[in-house]
């Protein structure tokens, strides 16, 4: 029995669809409905969350991103600039640096910054415990930024330094004036999946202390769940998660398609 | 300190004293067994949140230990199972849901027995007696509970001594919630606060070896429970087994290689 290659390919796509509808059916006949109702989509406890998982939670959530971002985005431009100096020593810094805190998970840069650092050193961060994990994140953030502002860089093609240097600009103008604004519109969609991994990783925070004004999302939900000792919590701020990160993501596919229409 | 150690020793030995009063008799457990719906066939998967010196801990060769560990060690032998342990959270612990997702059969955590988590969860007789307590740096200013307006006071989230701080710290109190049981005692030598609210027994266990902290108060008894959800015969087993470990020294024992000041 010999099929052509369209028919073979048809009959594995069929299988590939009985495969997929299976493990669906398999899942919903499998699952205790009423159970998962009463757990995670308790209307009750998802009430009584509002209006404080906006007004606290997911408010603290953004400002710690954007802040993070904010800062990180100042170390990383910093740390881009040196990693591609010509001076070797800003060069190995930066290596360093970058190389050690993209290793680390941000979680123990975390701790770190929370419980080591002022242990060790008797050194108060600014702001508290907020401070501390801001700080923390930012400098995460600053190892992950100086690589995508670098590469930003590297992509402004060289004939528009070229040009400026033979105009007669300085180094430093050539790089503030022609190349870096060129680039950061290259780095927009990269810049954009690091604030949506900062909005995520805020919620590393309550590790290192929070207080019921400090909470952020995660936090938040964990002290309803602990009240409602129910799972709801979890989905009310997964859609909140949701209704922060889907915005952000779909402006970096426009801004992705419009870029490559722009090139 | 050694005095603080000895203090928790008496609270114990009443709790033992008293729970033996109340106790059922020892019976032969392990045919029992059987009935028991475990989450592993012929383990007791006890959930605990570590670490609480010296209630549970891991050890440095990476075992888990202490007191409500080797009790839980003790009861399974009596029920003829096998010790495992796990550890899905304080929250989880509490809120039942650990149960739930069939990640324990019980939970021995230093949990200290209310009515709002006998709701949640199931509780045994009581096994240990324990009490609040308050303990600052000594330069914090802070001489009593009283004087907490205004000052840090680290707790663990959902513990009784988060309660008690909030209930009974004065107005303006800054209380600062950790998700494990040992952040607080980090937070306090790192300066970050002014004092931690927790378990007596947690922080004669901590501060014993330490200069520099004071307990400033000691409050309200608390009586610890083992906890299970929704499964009656295996807390029936751990009740007699209980009662039956207490009877025979073996709870004496296990609380002297804790608890003794010798």
């Amino acid at each position: 029995m010999s099929m052509t290659r369209r028919q073979r390919s048809k009959l594995g796509r069929g299988i590939l669809y009985l495969v997929a509808v299976a493990i669906v059916a398999v899942a919903v006949f499998a699952a205790d409905w009423e159970r998962i109702g009463r757990n995670f989509f308790n209307l009750e406890t998802a009430r009584d969350m509002l209006p404080q998982v906006l007004t606290v939670a997911a408010k603290n959530t953004v400002i710690y991103a954007v802040l993070s971002f904010g800062i990180g985005l100042v170390i990383a431009l910093i740390l881009a600039l040196m990693r591609l100096s010509p001076v070797r020593p800003y060069r190995a810094f930066a290596i360093a640096y970058i190389e050690f805190f993209r290793g680390l998970p941000a979680l123990v840069t975390l701790i770190l910054f929370g419980f080591g650092i002022p242990i060790a050193f008797d050194f108060r961060t600014p702001g508290g415990r907020v401070g501390a994990a801001v700080l923390g994140l930012s400098v995460v953030a600053g190892a992950y930024l100086a690589e995508t502002i670098r590469a930003g860089i590297e992509a402004v093609p060289r004939g528009q330094r070229e040009a400026a240097r033979s105009l007669g600009m300085s180094e430093t103008r050539t790089m503030f004036t022609i190349v870096l604004p060129q680039a950061f519109r290259i780095m927009i969609p990269p810049l954009t999946n690091e604030m949506v991994l900062l909005i995520k990783d805020t919620s590393l925070f309550f590790v290192i202390g929070s207080t019921p004004a400090t909470r952020e999302l995660v936090k938040f939900a964990r002290d309803f769940m602990q009240g409602q000792r129910n799972a709801t919590p979890l989905t009310v701020i997964a859609i909140v998660y949701l209704l922060i990160t889907l915005p952000l993501t779909y402006l970096v596919r426009r801004l992705e398609k419009r870029t490559g229409r722009g090139r | 300190m050694k005095k603080n150690l000895r203090l928790t020793a008496v609270l114990g030995a009443v709790a033992l004293v008293l729970a033996a009063c109340g106790g059922t008799e020892g019976t032969d457990t392990t045919a029992a067994a059987a009935e028991l719906e475990l989450v592993t066939a012929g383990t007791l998967t006890v959930c605990t949140d570590t670490p609480y010196f010296p209630m549970e801990y891991i050890d440095e060769s990476g075992n888990y230990t202490g007191f409500d560990i080797e009790l839980m060690r003790a009861i399974a032998d009596d029920l003829g199972l096998t010790l495992a342990v796990s550890e899905p959270g304080w929250d989880a612990i509490t809120s039942g849901l650990a149960f739930e997702a069939r990640e324990c059969d019980v939970a021995a955590a230093s949990i200290t027995i209310t009515a709002e988590r006998a709701e949640a969860i199931d509780f045994s007789t009581p096994y240990f007696i324990s009490e609040q307590s308050l303990l600052v740096r000594d330069d914090s200013g802070i001489a009593s509970i009283d004087d907490t307006a205004g000052k840090e006071i680290a707790v663990q989230t959902g513990t009784t001594g988060h309660y008690y701080a909030e209930d009974e710290a004065p107005e303006g109190t800054i209380i600062v919630e950790f998700p494990d049981p040992d952040s607080p005692w980090l937070a306090l030598e790192s300066g970050d606060v002014d004092g931690v609210m927790t378990d007596l027994v947690a922080t004669q266990g901590w501060s014993s070896n330490r200069i520099g902290f004071t307990i400033v108060g000691t409050f309200e008894p608390e009586e610890y429970g083992l906890a299970t959800k929704g499964a009656p015969n295996l807390l029936e087993a751990i009740n007699a087994s209980l009662a039956k470990l207490r009877g025979d020294g073996t709870y004496d024992r296990i609380f002297d290689d804790f608890f003794s000041v010798a």
